[in-house]
């Protein structure tokens, strides 16, 4: 291919090139831009017309860019907008622009807003400019049309936007292209860029405000959310307790009468409530304590807390009371660390009429740790769990045996003919009747098991009593129990007074819940019905 | 009365008026008594570890048995120091030895006692309810007894059927069992509320009962006081 050096830069470039294709000089320099582009190129000021090889002189102009210079001379400031459209040359608008126009003005104007659906058809009235009918009709041919398949669509001169006489055209002027450079391989033109004003010249930094602009509004929602932000660090004031609400009141009210409830029974020891007649677990316990033999064994747990000692105090005092009468031999043991002093405080206030010994008719082993391991342990081997009493005396010195009249020969549990636990504790009960309850199963075995518990434990252990095989042989069930048995063997002592206050606090608190409970249900009911009564009267 | 009882018979009298001045609210003396009361539990808990299980059964034996018993108290001894480990938390892992064993033991011996203790034996008495010849060996009153048994069979499977919970399976719409089964649910729910009033009663029974208690005591204190003014 025949080439041709480009005579402002010097390189290569095809002969067919009209403008080099490295610094878009023109390679002929006689050829205008309108041979080129088949479109005028703005005039330009004399010495922009020399270096861009533009027009010599207005006679090479097209007539109708002369025209428009000149209407651009007689109204230089209607050049712009709508109105310079309108007073443009007939030979400017295309004749497609003017078909629509026409068309336009005869018609009515279209609703913008309505939108053109894909599925919607063009009417036959509506007309077409034949470019688009062009492109419809290849939008309607069948098939998918791949890029590659596409035929080249020459650009048209007719069509509007495919010449650059529709382009927007910006007038170079001596100032968009600034001053001339004076000095340097650049000398002599226009437009550069000048590389040393910028850095040659010291200028102080303007100073910016710091404070930020903001309008009214927006500080608004910043001191919204400033303060939103605070709220949640700081704690929220209780609410103001009303001293005389009704829930003090009330808690009041019920605290005092069954506190006079329980104090006038005290006071004046009526004594007037009789024992229960028969408890049937008081009464197997009863039997039990009966049929022991003369210096038998008992193993006595004292597995409870000193909240509820004196329930279970009341309850275990006739019982103990009943042994102790039978000339039994006690063995005290707590896995309570509470137990121990419990044991010894309910031996010298409750029983100190027997007279009984420590280390000779009774022993307190003390505190047992482990829990039900520890428990298991003792019961299978009491001499390897422990090995000195609470007041440090040492329980196995004999060969074989204890050298304390109490334990004597005890090697496990079954060598008791009695085992009596008295208990608060649904878990502790249960360890006791689970791990003990298997080792009494065996119908040779003449050991028994006796719960004394609280009221509030009856419902866990009461299957273990009524059921069949049974687990436990007698069962003393808080103050009720306890009166029971007391009514069975005398000593009614320490019960009368209880009992009494007893019986008179729970009738007291039984009214109060009846009463409550009516008045729970009854009065707005009550109320309800007032109320309708008062709307069908009117 | 010596005189250490009555300093005590006073300590216990002015916290009890303590305790009850909680039924004007939540105040700082009723939460002074508590804080005693917690203090006091725990100190005497850690006197009575020491003096009752550390030193005679774990220090006596290592300083003044036999050898054969000294040997034996090593191992609690070395798991106990292992134990300590377990306040840093750059050792605590040593100390998971006797945590295990510790645990191991307690849930064997859990698990145990309550399969041989509780649930086969409650299991037979279940069945043994409906057992006309066993009946007539524990209770003359048969008929008594198996009405008995009849209604802790009916409060049974009604209160398991009130615990079941299930979905709805393929179909939207509740089948003819899932009825039966809430139907049922519905005596179980009012077993159950006979059982809940069963505890209440029984709690209440043993808080009146320590209220009691408590009365009676602070009333010997008063009357001891009124006859030493009195004498």
């Amino acid at each position: 291919m025949d080439q041709i050096s480009c005579p402002s830069c010097g390189k290569p470039n095809s002969v067919d090139n009209k403008f080099c294709d490295f610094c878009l000089s023109a390679l002929h320099p006689e050829s205008s831009g309108e041979e080129v582009f088949g479109a005028p190129i703005p005039p330009l000021s004399g010495e922009n017309r020399e270096g861009l090889g533009g027009h010599e002189s207005d006679a090479e102009a097209p007539d109708w860019l002369s025209e428009l210079e000149r209407s651009k001379e007689a109204e230089p400031e209607e050049s712009l907008g709508t109105e310079a459209d309108e007073k443009l040359p007939a030979d400017a608008v295309t004749d497609w622009m003017s078909e629509v126009s026409e068309e336009d003005e005869g018609k009515p104007e279209p609703d913008s807003a309505a939108p053109f659906l894909p599925d919607q058809e063009i009417s036959d009235s509506q007309e077409i400019p034949h470019w688009l009918n062009d492109a419809l009709i290849e939008e309607e041919s069948p098939g998918s049309i791949e890029d590659e398949d596409l035929p080249e669509i020459p650009i048209s001169s007719d069509a509007p936007g495919s010449s650059l006489e529709d382009l927007p055209v910006t007038p170079f002027s001596d100032e968009t292209l600034g001053d001339l450079e004076n000095a340097g391989p650049l000398a002599g033109l226009k437009g550069i860029l000048s590389a040393e004003a910028g850095a040659a010249r010291a200028k102080t930094p303007k100073a910016y405000s710091s404070s930020l602009r903001i309008s009214s509004s927006q500080r608004a929602h910043i001191e919204l959310l400033t303060g939103l932000v605070e709220e949640e660090g700081q704690p929220l004031p209780l609410p103001e307790r009303k001293a005389l609400s009704q829930q003090n009141v009330m808690r009041w009210v019920i605290g005092l009468v069954l506190f006079v409830a329980v104090l006038w029974p005290l006071v004046v020891s009526s004594e007037q409530m009789p024992f229960p007649v028969y408890d049937e677990g008081s009464s197997e316990v009863n039997r039990l304590i009966n049929q022991l033999p003369e210096n038998a064994r008992v193993l006595v747990g004292f597995d409870f807390e000193p909240g509820l000692a004196a329930e279970l105090e009341a309850a275990a005092d006739p019982v103990i009371n009943h042994i102790m009468d039978q000339g039994a031999l006690l063995t005290l043991i707590s896995t309570s660390p509470n137990g121990p002093i419990l044991a010894e405080r309910f031996m010298q206030s409750t029983q100190s009429g027997h007279q009984y010994i420590n280390g000779l008719d009774y022993i307190n082993l003390g505190y047992l740790p482990g829990g039900a391991a520890g428990l298991v342990s003792f019961l299978d081997n009491p001499q390897g769990t422990i090995s000195f009493s609470i007041d440090g005396i040492p329980l196995w010195e004999t060969e074989g045996g204890s050298n304390v009249p109490v334990l004597g020969d005890i090697d496990q549990v079954t060598d008791y003919e009695m085992v009596l636990v008295m208990v608060d504790d649904p878990e502790t009960a249960r360890a006791w009747i689970e791990q003990l309850g298997p080792r009494l199963s065996d119908p040779l075995e003449l050991t028994s098991l006796v719960l004394i518990t609280s009221a509030q434990l009856e419902p866990v252990v009461r299957p273990y009593y009524d059921g069949i095989p049974q687990m436990v042989n007698g069962l003393v069930v808080g103050l009720r129990g306890g009166a029971a048995y007391a009514r069975l063997v005398g000593g009614e002592d320490l019960l009368s007074q209880y009992w009494d206050a007893f019986s008179w606090g729970t009738f007291v608190a039984a009214m109060l819940i009846l009463v409550g409970g009516l008045g729970y249900y009854v009065v707005p009911e009550l109320t309800r019905t007032a109320k309708g009564q008062d709307k069908v009267e009117p | 009365m010596s005189f250490g009882d009555w300093i005590g018979a006073f300590l216990g009298f002015v916290l009890t008026l303590l305790v009850f001045s909680y039924l004007i609210g939540d105040n700082p003396l009723f939460r002074i008594t508590l804080h005693i009361f917690i203090g006091v539990s725990a100190g005497f808990a850690a006197v009575v570890a020491i003096y009752n299980v550390i030193l005679p059964q774990l220090l006596e034996p290592i300083f003044i048995s036999n050898r054969n018993e000294q040997i034996l108290a090593i191992f609690p001894l070395i798991l106990a120091g292992l134990l300590i480990t377990k306040i840093s938390h750059r050792f605590a892992f040593i100390g998971n030895l006797p945590m295990s064993y510790l645990v191991g033991v307690s849930a064997a011996v859990a698990i145990g006692g309550a399969v041989t203790g509780t649930l086969i034996p409650q299991l037979l008495a279940s069945m043994n309810l409906l057992d006309v010849q066993a009946s007539q060996v524990f209770d003359a009153n048969v008929g008594l007894r198996l009405l008995n048994g009849v209604i802790i069979l009916i409060g049974t499977l009604a209160s398991l059927a009130y615990f079941q919970f299930g979905t709805l399976s393929g179909s939207s719409q509740r089948n003819q069992f899932q009825s039966w089964i809430e139907g049922i649910g519905k005596i179980g729910q009012i077993f159950i509320a006979i059982m809940f009033g069963f505890l209440f009663a029984g709690i209440f029974s043993a808080a009146l009962t320590a209220l009691i208690g408590r009365v009676i005591t602070s009333l010997d204190f008063l009357r001891g006081i009124l006859g030493l003014f009195l004498q």
